[in-house]
């Protein structure tokens, strides 16, 4: 055998045994490899399922959220609009012309609703009579209003409103007659798509 | 732990266990995205709801504690009412607040009787306060009024502070 035939040969041998080596190792190393991956894929299962759950509860809370803003806004632009409905009304109330008490009475009539609207309209005669002998015509209007308990639950559908108004005659509204300012508890009530008065209160 | 879940959560990888996998992903990216918008529509709408709460309790008591001394207590009265105010209003109303009590009383008290929220912002608002102002003289006497304010509020740590006011009736 020459030098290099015995060279080749163990080139061979070594390779031979190089790749029984790695085939034995492979074998070896295979439960373990096999191991790794049941825990790898048994990890990203996991983590799938907290992300759908987290996932779930994350929108369950953001429609929670909407619901709650939604409703917040209905609150308030209802005491928005109640305001403004106390304030249209008082103003109506507080403007009357002796010359047309008839057209006082109906407009006044027209803003008033329940308890209010049946006293005034029981009391049409006098009203009528009391607008009639009014020295001038009368002018008021509202300085301010802004209402009560805003995140209270309103009472049967009414919204309380605290108006204060510069009138000539407050006595219009219930205030005292010699005054020109009148701080009133007004309760408005809705009533299709407008705020009506229910009842007036002088605050002091 | 339960051996059937973990054959369950063991077992090889399908083309079901990435869709399983993409859906809870987007559920999650859907779900954070929802959380941060609601939270950034909502907060001007519940700051105000906030704001208009916290000054239907606040604003009478405030503007009682700015209003009401006693001439037994004049100097820490008035003392309070400055710490009830903005540094600003206070410094407006600086010769007022330093005023004697008048001659002939004892005290004033004002009693919040109805408060109606005019305007309710974020950190800032407006209330309509109706009180009852009662006086006292030296000797014993009083007499009670009705009296109107709007007063404007801010908040500030915390705290409601008196930021102007307009004396209406």
């Amino acid at each position: 055998m020459s030098g290099e035939q015995k060279r080749l040969a163990t080139a061979q041998a070594s390779y031979a045994e190089a790749v029984r080596a790695e085939r034995l190792a492979r074998i070896a190393a295979a439960p373990d490899l096999r191991t790794a991956g049941r825990r790898r894929r048994a990890s990203l299962r996991l983590l799938a399922a907290a992300a759908t759950l987290t996932g779930i509860a994350v929108l369950a809370i953001a429609i929670a959220g909407v619901l709650a803003t939604q409703s917040a806004q209905r609150g308030l632009d209802r005491a928005a609009a109640a305001r403004d409905g106390a304030v249209a009304a008082i103003s109506t109330m507080l403007s009357a012309d002796p010359a047309k008490p008839d057209e006082y009475v109906d407009r006044v009539l027209a803003v008033t609703t329940g308890e209010q609207h049946e006293r005034l309209s029981a009391a049409r005669g006098e009203l009528r009579g009391a607008i009639a002998e009014l020295g001038a015509v009368s002018t008021g209007h509202v300085i301010s209003a802004g209402v009560e308990n805003p995140s209270g639950e309103p009472v049967e559908g009414s919204v309380p409103v605290v108006v204060v108004a510069q009138a000539s005659a407050p006595e219009l509204v219930g205030g005292l007659a010699g005054t020109d300012r009148v701080a009133l508890r007004v309760t408005v009530v809705q009533s299709g798509d407008r705020w009506l008065i229910s009842g007036t209160e002088r605050v002091s | 732990m339960n051996v059937a879940i973990v054959r369950r959560l063991e077992a090889p990888w399908q083309t079901r266990s990435t869709l399983g996998t993409v859906i809870a992903a987007v559920l999650l990216a859907l779900g954070i995205a929802a959380f941060v918008v609601v939270g950034v529509w909502r907060a001007p709408i519940a700051e105000r709801v906030e704001t208009a709460e916290e000054l239907s309790q606040r604003a009478g008591p405030i503007v009682a504690e700015v209003f009401s001394a006693s001439s037994a207590s004049w100097a820490a009265d008035r003392a309070r009412a400055r710490s009830a105010m903005t540094p600003e209003l206070a410094s407006a109303l600086a010769a007022g607040l330093a005023n004697t009590p008048p001659a002939g009383v004892r005290s004033v008290r004002w009693e919040p009787v109805s408060v109606g929220v005019v305007d309710a912002a974020r950190g800032a608002g407006t209330a309509l306060v109706v009180a009852d102002v009662v006086v006292t003289q030296t000797d014993g006497t009083q007499a009670a009024d009705t009296k109107s304010v709007t007063a404007d509020f801010v908040e500030s740590g915390g705290r409601w502070l008196l930021s102007g006011v307009d004396e209406l009736q």
